[in-house]
């Protein structure tokens, strides 16, 4: 069974269809990319995904449990974390403050025990900042760990932004566009990163991404949108190969 | 007083007396991760074992590669335990440079850090027949490495558990067999010409190092030291190694390289080593926060500043300080000094030594105005880094200070500084010729030219054929020129040459970071460093900052010319060494069109230069620079 399963999904806005009756499916364990040209309903997607819009039509199935209409925190819950494009973090706290956020969904003990940091509370405390540290390890952020996240660069901005979301042990990590904005070597060590994720903490991921290098590299699976159409799915060679693809997407040339 | 045990037999003695305090500790996921001396022992021995298992004997040669971590110390004594040779690694050495120092001493295991120096090895497999097994210890990123020589360090420890089942008392007796004579590391000098040469340093050579030393600068067991130079130096194995085991201070691992400042003043060590660089960095990162400080601060900082100088002076002076200064001091010292020094992380810094190369006055005054004991050390490799200090209380900034215990110095006939101690290496490896060169009838010649004073202080001017002799018939050292050039915070490194010419002249790199803020707030906009110092603004800049340095040096060393070089100088382009000095006969050959074009009559010299970039890419650059002269300037 795939980890998540899109049904003849759409979303309209008034009367533009910003999605029209996409269907795909994610295995367990893959990493997945989502490319289309702008506007092609990409970030849509992941928002139909993440719960911030509600799908006019459709389903969603993750991990066997209907997701379509379900709050997002509570889809957070079952483990389906996102980094955004634009970067959303609180830029007044520090790094290692933003990940411990990350971890927020996971913490047991009330608004009592925490503000006493008393009892469970404290253990819990212990528990996650072990968790968080390991991600600042994985990253290697550490030079980072107390600096306010408004200081940092973009590109280091945009690794913390990928740690808040990892910080959630997710089961599935959406990213959007990570590495749009960075420099060829910032890009090199996001691809290591999400490699590294991918294989070290064997979580499932889906990727938006303009680099087709990039994307053609890492992806086990692709889907092509277009106008909110599916136009592709399959495993990179086959997109390549796809002459609707090529057509709508990639131009005349051939990618390599 | 010679010692008779072996470092692998101190950590022995150490484990037995005081087993349960802490050796070692390493940040390591935000935390400070401690090893007894029980550990280390226990890990010494595991790894020890499973080299024996795996191959390892008496006399055998491993070579180690990283930053500064437990395991690399690990390595280092298990290798001696067994009586074979340890040699570290520069973690920064390109490829060939490594392929080199493993084949000139034929190891036989190569430990490594992680995926990055594990690559750099399997680049040159090929060329390093010798080498069995490669070890590393940072597994990240290497789960899908197959290959039949590598090794996990944990792996070499489990073989070495299962070792020591069958042969229980295998440990004890390889290092009940140890001799002090034995030897212990080969340190391979990065030397400023030609190939390294591996230095053979013996047990007796590097522990009556640290015998010597802590006798004049006692240390307490259990005080605290940070470990953050990279231990194929000289400097660090002395006090990572050498003190740490013979007077038993505990050594901190940094998290990462790039957190060292905030692990200096998380341990706030009671000793510290550094290169000139690493004090330097810190004057400059400490002036650009006192210009962004408030005006309330700047204003306490200019008003008791002065007091610590004053008080700075008349200790190097010897002359009684009045009880007026005292009593301010005092207050400067609560007030400001404590709180500067608590922020570097040395507040609790009975004294710090800076060697390798010279340090200028200011800045040995900055840091005895602040109250931190700043000591020149003078020595070589090939003496274990070590031979001559000052002593506490007794400081001649611009002198190097006297002989520690069981040495002995004098100047030869052309000026050469010869030294004679305890610690005198035991020859080059596989090099009878330069060996002979270097120790004559148990002198060692230091190749660097120098005097003695009344007080039996040693002055070292420069290299022997590096320094420029004046009309006079004086020496002059370009270093001095060049280290007065480095005091500004807008100027990272310099290159001063003069020798048999008319004048002295300069090629500078300016600091990025200082010059990139300056640039900002001044709103020049720039790109590259290469854009950010053909400037005028930045040449007018640094213009100034010329002048002005040039009004304390004499008539004769005063910089008429100079340039702002495209590039900057980096050890991966062969113009520095891997400890960061000039090798200045390269850099002079490399750019020798530029140094004509500062003794001829254009104010502009074409160039065109290559840049090599990390990946090997070379990228050319064709340019004009602009001679600044500072001809017909008002002294």
């Amino acid at each position: 069974m795939p980890l998540l399963q899109v049904e003849n999904l759409s979303l309209h806005f008034g009367g533009v269809a910003a999605l029209n009756e996409v269907s795909f499916h994610i295995e367990k364990g893959e990493i997945f990319s989502l490319i289309g040209p702008n506007g092609a309903g990409k970030t849509s997607m992941l928002n139909c995904i993440s719960g911030l819009y509600h799908p006019s039509q459709g389903s969603i199935i993750f991990d066997g449990e209907n997701i379509t209409s379900m709050k997002p925190y509570k889809r957070t819950k079952l483990g389906i974390a996102r980094a955004f494009q634009n970067i959303e973090l609180f830029k007044n706290m520090t790094v290692l403050e933003n990940l411990m956020l990350g971890r927020h969904v996971r913490m047991k003990s009330g608004v009592i025990g925490g503000g006493l940091f008393w009892g469970l509370a404290q253990k819990e405390e212990i528990e996650h900042r072990k968790a968080v540290e390991e991600i600042i390890d994985f990253l290697e952020i550490e030079h980072y760990r107390d600096r306010p996240v408004g200081m940092l660069s973009y590109g280091l901005q945009k690794r913390v932004e990928v740690g808040r979301a990892l910080a959630l042990d997710p089961k599935i990590l959406l990213l959007d566009e990570p590495m749009a904005g960075m420099n060829s070597e910032e890009k090199e060590d996001m691809a290591r990163f999400i490699i590294d994720i991918h294989e070290e903490r064997e979580t499932t991921i889906v990727l938006i991404e303009h680099d087709m290098g990039v994307v053609m590299d890492l992806s086990d699976h692709i889907a092509v949108l277009d106008f909110g159409k599916l136009i592709g799915f399959g495993t990179p060679s086959e997109i390549q190969n796809n002459p609707k693809v090529i057509e709508a997407y990639l131009g005349e040339e051939q990618v390599g | 007083m010679m010692t008779e045990k072996t470092l692998p037999q101190i950590l022995l003695e150490r484990a037995k007396t005081n087993g349960d305090r802490v050796a070692l500790r390493e940040k390591d996921f935000g935390i400070w991760n401690e090893y007894t001396w029980n550990s280390y022992l226990h890990h010494v021995k595991k790894f020890a074992l499973g080299l024996a298992d795996l191959g390892f004997v008496r006399g055998d040669r491993l070579a180690i590669i990283g930053d500064n971590r437990p395991e690399w110390v690990f390595s280092e004594l298990a290798v001696q335990s067994l009586g074979g040779i340890s040699v570290g690694v520069y973690q920064e050495s390109l490829p060939n440079e490594i392929s080199y120092v493993l084949n000139h001493c034929e190891a036989k295991f190569v430990v490594v850090e992680d995926q990055e120096q594990l690559d750099k090895i399997l680049e040159i497999e090929d060329e390093i027949p010798h080498v069995k097994k490669i070890i590393y210890y940072d597994p990240r990123g290497l789960r899908n490495y197959q290959h039949p020589k590598i090794l996990f360090f944990e792996e070499v420890q489990e073989l070495g558990e299962k070792f020591e089942q069958e042969h229980p008392a295998y440990y004890m007796e390889q290092v009940e067999q140890g001799q002090v004579s034995d030897i212990a590391i080969f340190c391979y000098t990065s030397g400023t010409t030609g190939n390294p040469k591996g230095a053979m340093l013996s047990h007796a050579n590097l522990i009556s190092m640290a015998k010597n030393l802590t006798s004049v600068d006692p240390l307490e067991e259990g005080d605290e030291y940070l470990s953050f130079l990279p231990l194929a130096w000289i400097g660090e194995q002395m006090m990572t190694i050498c003190i740490g085991l013979s007077v038993g201070i505990t050594v901190n691992f940094p998290e990462e390289p790039s957190t060292v400042k905030e692990n200096l003043r998380e341990i706030g060590p009671h000793v510290m080593f550094a290169p000139p660089r690493i004090w330097e960095e810190m004057i400059s990162k400490f002036q650009v926060r006192i210009q962004d400080a408030s005006w309330f601060k700047r204003k306490i900082y200019q008003w008791l500043k002065p007091v610590g100088d004053r008080v700075a002076d008349a200790t190097f002076k010897k002359k009684p300080i009045s009880f007026g200064t005292k009593l301010l001091f005092y207050l400067a010292d609560y007030l400001l000094f404590s709180a500067i020094r608590d922020h570097f992380g040395l507040l609790r810094l009975k004294r710090a030594y800076t060697g390798g190369a010279a340090l200028g006055p200011d800045v040995f005054r900055f840091y005895h105005g602040i109250g931190v004991n700043l000591k020149q050390i003078y020595g070589q490799t090939e003496i274990v880094g070590i031979a001559v200090a000052h002593r506490d209380g007794d400081i001649k900034f611009d002198s190097v200070g006297v002989p520690i215990p069981q040495t002995e110095s004098k100047i030869s006939e052309e000026g050469e500084i010869l030294l004679k101690s305890p610690s005198v290496f035991q020859g080059y490896y596989k090099n009878e010729k330069s060996t002979q060169e270097t120790i004559d009838d148990g002198w060692l010649r230091t190749g660097d030219a120098g005097y003695i004073d009344d007080d039996g202080h040693l002055y070292v001017i420069d290299r022997l054929k590096d320094v420029i002799r004046l009309d006079t018939g004086e020496m002059f050292s370009p270093q001095f020129i060049e280290n007065k050039l480095k005091f500004s915070p807008y100027i990272q490194e310099a290159v001063a040459v003069g020798k048999g010419r008319p004048y002295v002249v300069a090629m500078i790199n300016i600091d990025m970071s200082n010059v990139g803020r300056w640039a900002e707030i001044n709103q020049i906009a720039y790109t590259t460093y290469t854009d950010l110092s053909a400037k005028p603004q930045v040449l007018e800049l640094i213009h100034k900052e010329v002048a002005r340095i040039n009004q304390e040096l004499e008539e004769k060393a005063r910089i008429k010319k100079f340039v702002l070089l495209y590039k900057e100088l980096d050890a991966d382009d062969e113009e520095l060494t891997r400890t960061k000095k000039v090798r200045r006969s390269f850099v002079a050959e490399k750019y020798r069109d530029l140094i004509e074009g500062l003794y001829s009559e254009s104010d502009e010299i074409k160039v065109e230069g290559k840049i090599r970039y990390r990946d090997g890419k070379e990228h050319v650059i064709k340019t004009n620079l602009r001679v600044m002269s500072l001809d017909g300037e008002v002294a």
